[in-house]
């Protein structure tokens, strides 16, 4: 449950203050030792190699390595920068098909889930003692493995799935079970039931004109959702529009971004999923007008027809189908053989525990008792031997016989498949900061072999494949190995099966309240909730911070007579909870979305935030139907960032209607009439009496394409990590103290009588005529002669008068000393080259000045211009919304965007000459609609 | 031969009997009522002392500011003390030169309402600073650094402004003080008190060279802080002014502001002199015909405020601008509305009163509509720098603010600080000028101040 204390009283301890104990400090100061010994001298992994060229001992010169984070049991490729041994930064890794060079929020964050203090475990935890594991599992191992259970989350590492069939053939009678909340199982069984065998699939969104989304969220949900924004960026280009129809029961990423969206119950999706493929095998034209125009653009363009993977297999055979019949196979959607360990699911497992056939059940990641808590969880203490091997104990950990603390991505050999098949490894980039363990190590123990080192676990694996030496430095430098896609499977659709499946149903609609199960937009499915960066972050579409909420549209909200932040207590079989509630425009009435991931006993930071959805979820549904909800009287405080969700007929975010040099993209379609500001060159359309700036090169810019922006807030993560940004905690957040210096803001309007969604990121605007630099008494922020307004955060001395005069509001103070107590561990991710602000102090969007100012160096000692770097937002932007450069350069990017018709300046009007523009959202609406 | 009476002081008063009776509670001590008010005032002060120790040791994020509204209820405090600092010097200075004989009574105490006022307004600006202890970085002094301060910052030009009204009427209220000072040294009983009293009087003997120069520099100090009574206010005002906010970027503020603070300055002047007059006596000095000459201003500010009023939901409206349009309608039916039509109540509507004769010569009455202006103004500069903040540009960026308990204790604990110091004032300084009191009775009568024969 949330935290019911009143939002003004003071708590004995903010998340920035969390008590470091003499042990925490210790152990930070060993781990601050051992890290920075890293790279030489390391014993027992001398084989970790850069990204980049060796720059060797130079202080104060990042390295960077190739490895790759787990999502979903998929890989991830990033490259890792490493400064003194520690880890400080990541990006996406370019030649990694998942990544292709940016990463999301959650990836950016998993960066501090390496220093995470409590990953040493529960309090009093001792070391772990392999013999008594041994002792305790001897038994079974002689009687071949029975009674023994092993229960692990979908991987896809080859070397993990070898080891656990390795595992079975020396333990036959051994029992693998494969299980994790949130999976693509769903879409796997689709694919079965369609083509009769397992297959894996991938999209490739770039080729796609046409996109229908049935309850899916490819933009924010999956292992591959940086790398379908990342081709679905691109095609929201005037010149190369796709049009993308979303139908879904929530609000989602994508939803937000669609060109048509319906919303309609989770439960109808599947008549609509039959009407669809009804409507594309036999040319029936149907009633409902977002079919209508959806089914008539997958005929006529290439297409693609998606799924979520909250709806039961029967949507995602229909949608495959989909694809088969317009030939969208092979094109935007690709099937490979599968490359998964098949979802078992927890059925025959808890069945096991009520026969009391289940001796020792060991877990190799995850948190099933907190997931699973009416199956598993209920069950879990009644099995003699427990086994927990995860990052964070949680529920799970802390009530296991033995919990295991397993080792960070960063601190491991590994690899792992991309959805594609293409295999990318894992270094270990930094000594274990904790003690902890690899999977590798459990299972030996498990089954009583011989533990191999990783390294020689995972050489002996790709041998054959990289060849040679040069071979595996290849593969280590690119973090990826070549030739490892999986090449496309040649699949036959069964029409008359296909017309089986379409039939419609006669069951009559259901009633009721629907509940919608989501993970979390930041926190997965649990999987970040310690975090403090993600639980921070404010959740795209609700600006909620620091709690999930149940969201429901105003009618629903009415018809209960909830407001924000009424409790509400909600009941679905046996399950209860209470939760508050959170008004979100856009859902379908009668359904209650319930986000994932929240409530979990994984640490410090989460304590207290959110509350689990899981005792109300039946097994892995991603809804169920006619649940009990029932708002009480008292409320919960939550913490939004942003209260004020309309632009109240501003147009600080603008759309575009789609015709080129139009002017009336803003302004007049609000009754505005004194802002008929030039495209050309919007900010600086209006005469001043202040001297003009000189542009002299390099003057830096930045445009950002609203059409491109998908609402994911990577930007405002990346930017926390590259600039040092602290964590305020809830009570701070709902003050509205928030630090980010890029914020995501979103905005809700009713366009057409439909509900809209723009979202635009809003960093420090650097205004040629900057008004905070004029009323700032001590000149602690001023300009530089790049265009910069940059911060002296030594000379100021906290007066806000700078803030209260920003018209843009980027401005944030340091009310506190956030960073003075700053869990110690927590602060070696700091970046050294940003300085850390003290109390009292005013910072912002600095553009990155440290990497600005490198790059001028290093042209200075190079003698050759200066080559624009990418600033931390722009560089992990998964739809490359961002552009940044020289604006004197007419061949820059940023110069050329701000040379598109829809370029304008951000109160223009006002004529503070801002550096940061805006490319105003284009739409694609089909004209009949 | 004898003088017409005056409305302006008790008839029958001699230089003896106007010595005694000024002289007699510096000299002779205050009973239980002068206790309880430093009572009052001291707990006061002990609330300020620990909101301010808290606040310095923890940061000002004690205090309700945030972003957007990154200026409080320390700010409003400010403008609402320094406003109420310029009744005094405009009485004694203004007053002075135009030879208006009412102020002679009123002008010390409510000098020294000016000098407690601009203290408790200047513990604002610097508490409210992220890094206080880096305050005088806001002054030009020749750092190691080679820096200044960024002149083109109204808060620079507040320095000044601030700290040369403070000096000047600091000095003013002092020189007042000397021949005064120099009565209670002679007429001491205990040596500490004679020779206390007898350094702050600076040797003064009485003689025609001191009073002469007494009077010159007196009138020039006069001349002195005249334009400080304008340009104060309206350097506060710029700070607001110069700022791009929706309801603050307005070239009216400066008239406006200065408009403001004579009207709550005289408010306050009321405030103080019906406790005061009750309190010490003071029937003989402060008479009817003051209160009814204040009660004047009253009305006249009050109109200027009003005017200020309408002129800035006019031009709001004229200007056609959203955002100017914005605020307008936040205040009449938004938002806003509930300060904004307290703010007309009490500065507006309710002070019509003062229109009728009955009223101002009703002393409950005046002293309940001078508290109301003290609320009004508070009001209409809450008004002005939190309700503006709250909702300028970008919409998502609009947040409403909520004061703390700090934010309260700090204001109320400088109210207990005014208190105090004005509870010490009484004990230990002639509240009435008596060199002035004894010129006045020898003065010819003005006539609008005679009181006709009756026959």
């Amino acid at each position: 449950m949330s935290d019911l204390t009143i939002i003004d009283g003071r708590p004995a301890r903010e998340p920035w203050q969390i008590e470091v104990d003499r042990r925490d400090w210790l152990r930070a100061m060993a781990a601050i030792t051992g890290a920075a010994l890293v790279p030489g001298c390391r014993q027992d992994a001398p084989e970790v190699v850069l990204a980049t060229p060796d720059p060797g001992h130079t202080p104060g010169v990042s390295k960077r390595y190739a490895t790759t984070l787990l999502d979903g049991g998929y890989g991830c490729g990033v490259v890792v920068e490493a400064r003194g041994g520690r880890p400080i930064k990541l990006e996406g890794n370019p030649r990694h098909p998942a990544s292709r060079g940016a990463a999301d929020a959650r990836w950016q964050a998993a960066l501090l889930d390496l220093y995470d203090p409590d990953r040493a475990g529960p309090p009093g935890r001792r070391p772990v003692d392999w013999r008594a594991i041994g002792d305790q599992l001897a038994p079974l191992v002689r009687r071949r493995g029975a009674g023994l259970h092993l229960l692990v989350e979908p991987t896809t590492s080859p070397t993990l799935i070898h080891h656990l069939d390795a595992a079975r053939a020396a333990l036959p009678r051994m029992t693998l079970h494969v299980w994790a909340p949130w999976t693509r199982a769903a879409g796997h069984a689709g694919l079965e039931q369609l083509y009769g065998r397992p297959l894996e699939w991938h999209h490739r969104l770039d080729r796609a004109d046409v996109i229908v989304a049935l309850d899916a969220d490819p933009l924010g949900d999956g292992p591959d959702r940086v790398r379908d924004a990342h081709a679905f960026g691109p095609r929201r280009r005037p010149d190369a529009l796709n049009r993308l129809y979303v139908a879904e029961s929530t609000v989602t990423l994508t939803g937000a971004a669609a060109d048509h969206r319906k919303a309609l119950r989770p439960s109808a999706v599947l008549d609509l999923a039959r009407a669809l493929v009804r409507a594309l095998q036999n040319g029936i034209i149907p009633d409902d007008p977002w079919l209508r125009a959806a089914v008539a653009d997958l005929r006529d363009q290439r297409g693609l027809v998606i799924a979520g993977a909250g709806q039961p297999p029967r949507v995602h055979a229909l949608a495959h189908a989909a694809n088969a019949l317009i030939g969208a196979v092979g094109d935007a959607v690709v099937y490979t053989a599968p490359i998964a360990t098949p979802v078992t699911g927890l059925d025959p497992l808890v069945e096991a525990i009520d026969r009391d056939e289940v001796q020792a059940l060991v877990s190799l990641g995850g948190d099933p008792v907190y997931a699973a808590p009416a199956t598993l969880g209920r069950r879990y203490g009644q099995i003699p031997y427990t086994l927990h091997h995860a990052r964070l104990a949680g529920h799970t950990g802390s009530r296991a016989t033995t919990f295991v603390p397993a080792l960070h991505a960063f601190e491991q050999w590994g690899d792992a498949r991309a959805t594609d098949g293409t295999v990318s490894l894992c270094q270990p980039i930094t000594a274990p900061l904790y003690d902890g363990y690899s999977a590798h190590r459990v299972l030996s123990a498990v089954i009583d072999e011989i533990p191999v080192d990783d390294r020689v676990r995972l050489e002996r694996r790709w041998q054959p494949t990289w060849g040679d030496a040069a071979g595996r430095h290849r593969a280590l430098v690119a973090g990826t190995i070549e030739g490892t896609a999986a090449p496309p499977v040649e699949t036959a659709p069964d029409f008359a099966a296909i017309e089986r499946l379409a039939l419609p149903s006669d069951a009559p609609p259901e009633l009721g309240i629907e509940l919608v199960f989501r993970p979390d937009p930041y926190l997965g499915a649990g999987e970040g909730a310690n975090n403090p960066w993600l639980l921070e972050a404010p959740r795209p579409h609700t600006r909620l911070s620091w709690d999930n909420a149940a969201l429901m549209s105003p009618a629903t909200a009415a018809a209960l007579g909830v407001v924000d932040g009424a409790l509400l207590r909600i009941a679905y079989g046996a399950g209860r909870i209470e939760c508050p509630a959170w008004i979100q425009p856009g859902l379908p009435r009668d359904v209650v979305t319930l986000p994932l991931g929240w409530g979990r006993d994984a640490g410090r930071m989460a304590r207290g935030a959110g509350f689990s959805a899981y005792p109300v979820r039946p097994g892995e549904a991603g809804f169920a139907v006619d649940a009990q909800v029932v708002a009480m009287k008292a409320r919960a405080p939550l913490a939004c960032v942003q209260p004020q969700r309309s632009m109240e007929g501003r147009d600080p975010a603008r759309w575009h209607d789609g015709t080129p040099s139009d002017d009336t993209s803003h302004g007049s379609s609000h009754g505005r009439s004194h802002d008929g500001t030039s495209h050309h060159d919007p900010a600086r359309a209006h005469p001043t009496l202040h001297l003009e700036r000189p542009r002299t090169s390099p003057a830096w810019a930045m445009v950002i394409d609203l059409a491109r922006c998908i609402g994911c807030g990577a930007c405002a993560i990346a930017c926390q990590a590259e600039n040092n940004i602290p964590v305020v905690g809830k009570r701070e957040v709902a003050r509205g103290r928030v630090m980010h210096w890029i914020r995501v803001d979103t905005y809700v309007e009713q366009r057409d009588g439909r509900t809209a969604w723009i979202h635009q990121p809003v960093p420090c605007m650097h205004c040629e005529h900057a008004p905070c630099e004029l009323v700032c008494p001590t000149a602690a922020t001023v300009h530089d002669e790049q265009g910069l307004n940059a911060m002296v955060y030594n000379r100021c001395v906290g007066t806000r008068y700078c803030a209260n005069n920003c018209p843009y509001k980027v401005r944030r103070f340091n009310f506190f000393d956030y960073n003075g107590g700053e869990d110690a561990v927590f602060a070696l991710r700091r970046n050294p080259e940003v300085t850390v602000r003290a109390e009292g102090v005013m910072e912002k969007c600095t553009y990155c000045v440290q990497r600005l100012r490198a790059a001028t160096i290093e042209a200075d000692t190079k003698q050759r211009p200066i080559t624009a770097p990418q600033t931390a937002c722009q560089q992990t932007c998964p739809t490359g919304a961002i552009a940044f450069g020289d604006l004197t350069d007419a061949e820059s990017p940023v110069a050329a965007a701000r040379r598109d018709p829809r370029h304008y300046a951000m109160l223009g009007e006002l004529n503070t000459r801002p550096r940061t523009t805006y490319l105003a959202r284009t739409t694609n609406p089909r004209s009949d609609v | 031969m004898s003088r017409p009476a005056s409305k302006l002081y008790a008839p029958g008063l001699t230089d003896a009997s106007i010595t005694r009776a000024i002289t007699a509670p510096p000299i002779d001590g205050l009973g239980p009522r002068w206790l309880v008010l430093l009572a009052i005032g001291t707990t006061g002060a002990l609330v300020l002392a620990w909101a301010l120790v808290e606040t310095l040791r923890v940061g000002v994020g004690l205090w309700g500011i945030q972003v957007p509204v990154g200026w409080g209820l320390a700010i409003v405090n400010f403008v609402w003390w320094i406003g109420i600092g310029h009744a005094g010097t405009l009485i004694s200075a203004i007053l002075l030169l135009m030879h208006q004989q009412w102020r002679t009574s009123i002008n010390r105490f409510a000098e020294s309402m000016t000098l407690f006022a601009v203290a408790c307004a200047g513990l604002f600006p610097l508490l409210h600073m992220g890094r206080p202890e880096y305050f005088y970085w806001l002054l030009p002094y020749p750092s190691t650094t080679q820096m200044w301060p960024q002149f083109r910052s109204p808060l620079v030009w507040d320095a000044f402004a601030i700290s040369t009204y403070g000096t000047v009427s600091l000095l003013f209220w002092y020189l007042g003080l000397v021949p005064d000072l120099a009565v209670l040294r002679d007429r001491a009983r205990r040596r500490l008190t004679r020779v206390v009293y007898g350094i702050f009087a600076l040797g003064w003997r009485g003689s025609s060279r001191h009073w002469h120069r007494h009077q010159q520099l007196y009138r020039l100090f006069a001349g002195l802080a005249t334009p400080l009574v304008v340009s104060v206010h309206t350097v506060v005002s710029f700070d607001f002014a110069i700022g791009l906010i929706p309801g603050w970027h307005s070239t009216i503020f400066p008239p406006f502001f200065v408009a403001g603070a004579i009207y709550s300055g005289f408010a306050m002047v009321i405030t103080i002199a019906i406790p005061l007059r009750w309190g010490l006596g003071l029937h003989d000095y402060v008479r009817p015909r003051h209160f009814d000459l204040i009660a004047k201003v009253l009305l006249a500010s009050g109109w200027v405020v009003a005017y200020g009023y309408a002129t800035e939901i006019f031009v709001g409206w004229y200007s056609g601008g959203h955002y100017e349009l914005w605020i307008v309608e936040r205040k009449l039916v938004g938002d806003l509305a509930g300060v904004f039509w307290a703010t007309v109540a009490c500065n507006v509507v309710l002070p019509q009163a003062l229109w009728s004769k009955r009223v101002r010569a009703s002393l409950p009455a005046l002293f309940a509509l001078s508290i109301v202006i003290n609320i009004g103004m508070w009001l209409e500069r809450y008004l002005i720098v939190v309700g503006s903040l709250e909702g300028d540009f970008v919409p998502s960026s609009w947040r409403s603010y909520w004061p703390t308990i700090y934010d309260w204790a700090i204001y109320l604990g400088t109210m207990g600080l005014f208190i105090l110091l004005f509870a010490l004032l009484v004990r230990f300084v002639p509240v009435v000028s008596m060199a002035e009191m004894r010129e006045l009775i020898r003065e010819p009568v003005d006539s609008a101040d005679r009181i006709e024969d009756e026959s």
